[in-house]
């Protein structure tokens, strides 16, 4: 009885953010659900690929050389981070009941946080910043294999997202 | 010279790539690795990229070169994963303005590669960190930045025309 008092409550509110302006908005024109598809796609790619590569190249793999400062690129990753924030909250807005009520979303939402909290470890704690060291210490690869798998889950999260969706739109 | 969308479509039924896209899993599967592989590349091209374009100095274009491997293996899984797509239904592809310049951006992209080893390699290898690339590098890292900004852009716009609702323009 209380889960479905909770799982009502949940639609008034997820129905109330659908019939917002901005929500019909995006849901209308006809570039905003397209355009911010776009950027998120280019956003999660940039940031997610760096973050890989750089997950491959701490666990040895490639030519062997000294690691590079690599937290230099660290604010752009995170402009990346803060697009991609942005652009997905703009395409739940569009459609926040698909999303919503669809437990994969909150699963590629607690995959990409762990895989953010655990690269930016790696990069404070790790060690890739210019004077760290030159070879990857067992911490580093442990944390490297880490941000890697849990990249590769989010990543499948997200695209089976749209392939898992049972419910586009709510009904008064 | 007209293509067949059925003889293509033909390879994939011969070789079970159709039977393993048409299984419940088997489309998302195959866009997962389609886009892991896009992501790797453009962390790893896209990142040599930037810092000839000058972003991040500091960081030695040299070592940032050697995370391109990465980058041609992820580009071979997506054009794996991509042909996958195509061969399993190649009347949503051929005729589609969005995947004919995506081809077209992966062609000069391709090009644009091999400029970058004539051109540009040797003084990247030699260029100490807080080095500028000279100008020649600084093109070629543009081009590429831009047409693989723009292969990932047209795979998204790729569903806009998916036919029969929209028609390709000059086919």
């Amino acid at each position: 009885m209380r889960r479905l008092r909770l799982n009502l409550c949940s639609m008034h509110w997820l129905y109330a953010i659908q019939e917002t302006g901005f929500s019909i908005w995006v849901r209308e024109s006809d570039w905003a659900l397209f355009a911010a598809l776009i950027v998120h796609t280019l956003s999660m790619g940039l940031l997610l690929g760096t973050a890989a590569a750089i997950d491959l190249r701490v666990l040895g793999f490639g030519a062997p050389a000294p690691l590079p400062p690599l937290a230099i690129f660290a604010p752009m990753l995170h402009g990346a981070a803060w697009v991609s924030v942005v652009s997905g909250a703009v395409l739940v807005a569009g459609y926040p009941a698909k999303a919503a009520l669809n437990p994969l979303f909150y699963i590629k939402l607690a995959l990409l946080i762990a895989a953010l909290v655990i690269t930016r470890a790696l990069w404070q704690r790790g060690g890739l910043t210019p004077g760290g060291p030159i070879v990857s210490s067992p911490v580093q690869r442990r944390f490297a294999i880490g941000s890697l798998l849990l990249i590769v889950l989010a990543l499948i999260a997200g695209k089976f997202l749209a392939h898992t969706a049972q419910v586009l739109l709510l009904l008064p | 010279m007209m293509i067949d969308p059925h003889a293509i479509q033909g390879i994939a039924r011969a070789t079970g790539v159709f039977a393993v896209m048409n299984t419940r899993w088997g489309w998302p599967t195959v866009e997962s690795l389609h886009f892991i592989g896009l992501a790797t590349l453009l962390g790893t091209v896209g990142l040599l990229d930037l810092r000839i374009l000058g972003v991040g100095r500091g960081v030695s274009m040299a070592s940032l070169h050697r995370l391109v491997p990465f980058g041609v293996a992820a580009f071979g899984l997506s054009f794996l994963t991509g042909s996958m797509f195509f061969v399993t239904m190649p009347d949503q592809y051929l005729f589609n303005p969005a995947f004919q310049l995506k081809l077209c951006f992966m062609a000069i992209a391709g090009l644009n590669t091999a400029a970058f080893y004539v051109v540009a390699t040797r003084h990247i290898d030699a260029a100490k960190p807080d080095d500028a690339a000279p100008l020649s590098a600084k093109i070629v890292a543009l081009i590429s930045l831009l047409c693989w900004t723009a292969v990932i852009v047209l795979g998204r716009v790729i569903t806009i025309f998916r036919p029969p609702f929209h028609s390709c323009p000059w086919c």
